[in-house]
This record gives C-alpha cells, structure tokens and sequence, in this order.
C-alpha cells in the first residue's frame, strides 16, 4: 500500500515538512533551522519560534510538494507532531496540518515527537526487530524507551535534571563556544586524548535507569573556575573536554545497555542530535559489539529534528488506521 | 531570612516545607550561580506544590515548563535570555502563571518587568569549603509570605558566612567569551 | 453597477473569543462569536464546518479568505493566520489582511464624516489607539497607530468618541481616567466577523486586479511596530 503522506514538524526551533511514498521513502524531506537567527541569543526564544513557524512553513510546502512533484490533491493523510516541545510553535504546525486535513477530508495523524526519533532508524534500516530499546537524546531530552511494538512503548529511563545535549551545550558555552555545543565537543573529544583527570558519572552506580548530568556540569563549572587552561603545566582544553565528554558519553552507553540486559532486549537505537556525535557513535559500536548486541544509528542528517521520521511513524499509525480528529489538542509537556 | 543549609537532604525537606506555604500565585525568584543548588530547591518546591519530583527538569531549552501540581506550577529559565526585550515580545501569560505559582531561575534580566509584583526572592549561594553546603537567603513582602516566614522560622537560624561568588557573577564571566 | 457577489471566509482569533463569518454568493452572510480562551484550535475546524455548512457552500467552493492580523494575543493571532493561509494555498484563492484597530473603529456607525479612535489595550501600561474617518462608507485610517500612556491618550483623543477593547489583565487603576472618554455608539458590541466580512470585500474591490500582497501579523511589542502603520483601505 504505496499511501502518499505529508508530515509537518514544528516542535522545537526548526521548521520542517516532509513527503513520504509508503513506509520509508522519502520524496521530500525540508528543514529550516533556525538556529542563524538564535545565535545571539544562545538558543531558541519561543516567541521568536513561533514567528519564524508562520513565515516559513507555506513557502517550505510549497518547496516540499515541488521536490515529490506532486499536488495537495494526490495526499492520502496528514501528520503532524503535537508534543512536546513549544506550544505556541506546535499550535502554528498543528493548525497548518489541520486546515489541509479539513480542506481535503484526509485522516489527520498527530505524532508525539519524542516516539518519532527512533523511527530515524525504520526509514533507513528497514523493518526492526521488536523488542528494541531506544535512546533517545535529543535537545532537552534524554530518554531511554522499551518498545515492544509500534505504537507499544515505555519510557523507562530520563533526565531527571539537565539532558546530556543541555550539559554538552553548557559546558561547551562555559569554554567560550557558541551554542549549540555538541559538534565544538565531538570535535575535540575525536582530536585529542582525555585529560587524566576522571569527571564524576553521576547515577552511574544507581540501580535505576535515570539519568542526571547536573551534577558533571557543576564539576566542569569548579573545574573551569579552578585550573588555568593552557598556561605552561596546566591543563589542555583539548584533554578536557575529551575527558568530560567520556563522562557523558560512559554514561549513555552504560545506562542504555544495561537497560537493553535488564528489558531482555538485543538491538538498541540511538537518535536524537547527540546521535550525530562520531565519537558516541564510536563508542556506542564498540560497546554493543562486545556485548552481542545489535546496533541501529541513522544518519547523522536524520538524527537532528526533522519531519521524516514524523513521516514515517505516521505512516504506521495510517495502515493501523490511528487516525485523530481536528480536535486534536497540543502538548508541551512530555507524557510517559 | 538567611537559612544554613549543610546536607542535600536539608535542602530538600527546606525546599518542600517551602512550596507548602506558598501563596496560591506566588513569583518566587531563584537567583544563584550554577552548582549553587538551585535545581535540588526548586524541585523540592515543586514537590511542596504537589508536583512529582522526577517530572521537574531543566526549563533552560524550553523557557518555561508546566507542571501538574496541586495547580499548575510554572518553572521559567532565564538564563538564555540576553535582553529583557526578549521577554517582553512573549505574551506575559506565558511565562507568568495566572492559575498558580510560578518559579523563575536567572531572574535578573526580568527585573524591570516584575517591579510592581511580590515577590518571593530564595537566593540560594554556596558557603566555602565544604560539599552541600549551601545558605539560603529568603526576603519577600512579610504580610504577603507570612506563611513561608513562620513556617521556615523554625529551621536553624545561620550565622553570617561568606558565601562565594557573587550573584550573576558567573554569567557575567560566560557573557564575556 | 453592483459588483457580484462572491464567497467569503472570515476569520478572527485574535483575542479570547473566536469570531468567524462566511458569505456564500448572494446568500445572507452568517456569522459565529464564541468564548474559546485557549482552547481555539480544538474548536476552529469544528466551527467553521458548522458555519459553512449553514449556508451551504463547500471548502472549495470559496474565492475569498479574510483573516484579522492583530494585534492581540500573538499565539492567537498566529492560529487564524496560519489557518486563513493555508486555506488560500489550497484553494488558491486570494487572501486578505485586516487589523484589529480597524475592526474596533468598525464597530461604530458609518456616518459620512464622523471620527472615531479606536483604542486597545496592552497587557502593559500602554494602549495603542488610532485615529479613524468614515467616508463613502469605508473607514480611513487618519494616522498610524500610536502608542501611548492613558494621559497621553486622552490629549490625542480630545473628544472624539472611542471605540475601547481591554484584554485581560487590564490594570484597574486606568478605570477612572478611561471612564472619562467619550465613548462612541456602536452598531455593534462587539468586534463582529461580519464586520471583517465589510472591511476584507471593500478592499478586495478596491483592487481587483490584486496582486494582494501576503499579510503579515502584527506583533505591536516588536520592532515591527515602528515601522508599521495601517495601510489605506
């Protein structure tokens, strides 16, 4: 069943539309980000979001049916994600989504965001095999989700205070980098070897699955403040952070695969724009080789936010026929 | 009202005893450095408020979380912010709660905007030399948090110590690279 | 000559409540006026089905979008844009943009010649007014909007009546000093989709040829602001 989809993504600061033929091929796939116009501001003001939303997201259609070339009129559903994220840029995605749903009578799909990033995975991959356990490391959020089946699926791990890609961001910005951190990090992190200096994991040693990286921003924060970088006989930022991303990046793996033991699960998947990292993703292969386990990592461009993977979940929410009604509401906050 | 903190644990009972006794649409303004243990007060306000602790989590990318507590609680980050214009583009009704409390780290930039409000400020600072050790200084309009002073007048009252580090002197040295 | 007529939507979620209107031909125009709070994109599609299919006419069937452009609650404003827009992309029907001032100053009665000063307020301690002229039946704007204090309006103001709207929180203590304004009669009590209907079609007609440029929504907190002033009917 070759169903025809478009998919629209307003949650965070990007802008992004997708059009999907089937399960996984992606016939456009357009996002424009926003982060030129943050820059100054280091991050994403949601009023200025929202703004950037109702500018773009007409013309960005328009593009995205060009590239499929075809017209409104050959799409069989619509979807759109409503949570979580920034309400008032979710309202304007959602009501863009709705309107066409209503104009051409086609079922509308809302999508929780968070459950679409590891469908990163499907439109490259192919069909996974169930159960998976999922990280999920994306801007605010870092998640651990057992799936047992579309649509089936717990969150059984979480940041209880900063998100690994919020630490990497602050710490990155702690050491005069903009924002946002990550690729300065990664980029380190590859180029030199970590200080010998060891930077606490925290909730390593927990029983739970949770995770909590206030704590290794702190640390970075006292260390920054109490050694002198790059004088003679002091420390390298290099080694630095190479050693404090270790930290982050022993925890993720850490924590996922033992979740993966614990749920009995023998494939994992990571996504999310700290999935772009080379050097987690390094260390993400090593580890799951030596632990037996299936490995599945999408391509950096599908890792950061990006209307496919919308897609494609909602395509398997169309042929299970889980259709919204145009009353459907938005939601900030994630629920799980 | 300065409040000696020595143990996380203190922090925490502190932070709760706290979000009890606030007022229904109380503006509690928690300025601090980094480290100096905001997130562990705030959430154990949170959790006075009827909130679940594991759901409170950094608003620095979102701005502003809403939570589901007794009544909808407002957790407002700031720390992104560079000008108050910034703020003044949002509706107010987005970062001021109308229906409960609302908390608000890295404050200062919203100042000239909260002049006509009471406000409760819990500026927490670290006291040197040992881990978790923390002073909480409380000031506020006494008739409009009578219930927080009396019911925190009980905690163990804190000699004068030197906190280190100055308010927004963390930002300040960030701002500069 | 009379022009023929044609279908209309009107959209206007610029405040708490939802005011939608829809003219199908030469039928009597219908309207809707809703308390809706925040809860305006659960109910829009649901209502404007509802209107439309009052006076019989199907989503494609409509030649003509009007949306109101604010200012008002940016979030709100920004649900009817986005609506209204993706309604005229569809269709490829024209879309056309009305601000809320000149709603407010279209509540009063078209008497030729007769001045009116439309005033909102902000959450602030400001309100943005401006001044307003009906002639032939249309309404002209006679300056851009301002913004001012209340003292500072009521010298702008004098005496012509105003048109007031006050978005909650309006601070009380502003009740005095705008209870001492002369207020205008109305022909309507409240900012009517029928009256966006009237304003949207008098600029359709006034340039047929189009092209209409894209609308923008007003943002009266911004930069923008100074830079913007409402265009000529």
């Amino acid at each position: 069943m070759n169903t025809l989809g478009l998919a629209i993504d307003t949650t965070f600061d990007d802008t992004s539309v997708a059009i999907l033929r089937g399960r996984r091929e992606v016939l456009a796939n357009l996002t424009l980000s926003q982060f030129a116009d943050h820059a100054e501001f280091g991050g994403v003001v949601p009023e200025r979001a929202s703004r950037k939303h109702l500018q773009v997201i007409h013309p960005l259609m328009e593009r995205a049916l060009a590239e499929a070339g075809i017209g409104f009129s050959s799409l069989d559903w619509v979807a759109v994600s409503n949570q979580p994220g920034l309400l008032g840029s979710i309202l304007v995605g959602m009501t863009v989504a709705k309107s066409l749903a209503y104009l051409l009578r086609l079922p509308l799909i809302g999508i929780n965001h968070i459950e679409a990033h590891p469908y990163a995975n499907f439109l490259v991959h192919g069909e996974l095999p169930f159960p998976l356990m999922h990280l999920v490391a994306a801007g605010g959020h870092t998640l651990l989700i057992h799936q047992e089946h579309h649509f089936q699926w717990k969150i059984v791990g979480r940041s209880v205070d900063d998100a690994a890609g919020e630490c990497v961001d602050k710490v990155a910005k702690m050491f005069g980098h903009p924002f946002p951190g990550g690729p300065v990090v990664d980029k380190l992190a590859l180029a030199h070897e970590p200080a010998p200096h060891r930077f606490p994991r925290p909730m390593l040693n927990g029983p739970g699955l949770d995770f909590s990286f206030s704590g290794l921003k702190t640390a970075m924060l006292y260390f920054r403040r109490d050694n002198d970088l790059g004088g003679s006989g002091g420390f390298q930022e290099g080694p630095v952070i190479a050693a404090f991303f270790e930290a982050v990046t022993d925890v993720l793996i850490t924590k996922t695969l033992r979740a993966a033991e614990k749920y009995g699960v023998a494939a994992v998947t990571v996504s999310g724009g700290l999935a772009a990292s080379i050097k987690l993703r390094h260390g993400f292969e090593a580890a799951c080789e030596n632990a037996g386990m299936t490995l599945y990592y999408p391509p950096p461009a599908l890792c950061t936010d990006n209307a496919a993977m919308v897609a494609c979940l909602a395509a398997y929410r169309h042929e299970a026929g889980r259709h919204d009604t145009l009353e459907l509401d938005g939601r900030a906050n994630l629920v799980g | 009202m300065q409040i000696e903190l020595t143990s996380l644990d203190a922090t925490r009972r502190l932070g709760v005893a706290l979000g009890c006794a606030l007022p229904e649409r109380a503006i509690v303004l928690c300025p601090g450095e980094m480290g100096s243990g905001k997130t562990t007060l705030i959430k154990s306000i949170c959790e006075g408020l009827g909130v679940r602790r594991e759901t409170v989590i950094s608003p620095t990318y979102m701005l502003v979380n809403i939570y589901r507590g007794l009544r909808p609680v407002y957790h407002v980050d700031l720390f992104r912010l560079s000008r108050v214009e910034e703020l003044l583009e949002m509706d107010r009704c987005d970062w001021i709660n109308s229906e409960g409390p609302t908390l608000i780290e890295w404050p200062e930039i919203a100042m000239p905007l909260l002049a006509g409000e009471t406000a409760l400020t819990a500026h927490m600072s670290l006291v040197t030399g040992a881990d978790n050790h923390r002073m909480l200084a409380l000031a506020g309009d006494a008739e409009a948090f009578q219930a927080v002073f009396t019911t925190l007048d009980g905690a163990t009252p804190a000699p004068a110590r030197k906190p280190v580090g100055t308010p927004g002197g963390l930002r300040d040295k960030l701002q500069r690279h | 000559m009379t022009p023929s007529p044609i279908s209309v939507l009107a959209i206007d979620t610029t405040s708490e409540f939802l005011s939608l209107a829809v003219r199908a031909g030469d039928r009597p125009a219908a309207s809707r006026y809703l308390l809706c709070g925040n809860g305006t994109s659960r109910v829009l599609f649901r209502e404007i089905d509802a209107l439309l299919a009052e006076v019989g006419i199907a989503p494609a069937g409509l030649e003509l979008l009007l949306v109101a452009v604010g200012p008002g609650s940016f979030t709100g404003t920004r649900i009817g844009m986005a609506a209204a827009a993706t309604f005229a992309q569809v269709t490829g029907r024209p879309l056309i943009g009305v601000d809320t001032l000149h709603l407010l100053a279209a509540q009063s009665f078209s008497n030729d010649g007769s001045r009116v000063h439309a005033v909102l307020n902000c959450v602030r301690d400001e309100v943005y007014h401006a001044p307003y002229v009906w002639r032939d039946g249309q309404l002209e704007a006679e300056a851009p909007i301002a913004l001012s204090t209340i003292p500072e309006l009521a010298a702008a103001v004098g005496d012509t009546p105003v048109v007031l709207r006050r978005f909650p929180p309006a601070p009380p203590e502003w009740d005095d000093d705008l209870a001492r304004l002369k207020r205008a009669e109305l022909r309507s009590s409240h900012p009517d989709g029928l009256l966006l209907l009237e304003a949207g079609i008098a600029r359709f007609r006034s340039n047929r040829a189009g092209p209409f440029p894209r609308p923008e929504p007003i943002y009266l907190k911004s930069e923008a602001f100074r830079k913007w002033s409402p265009a000529a009917p």
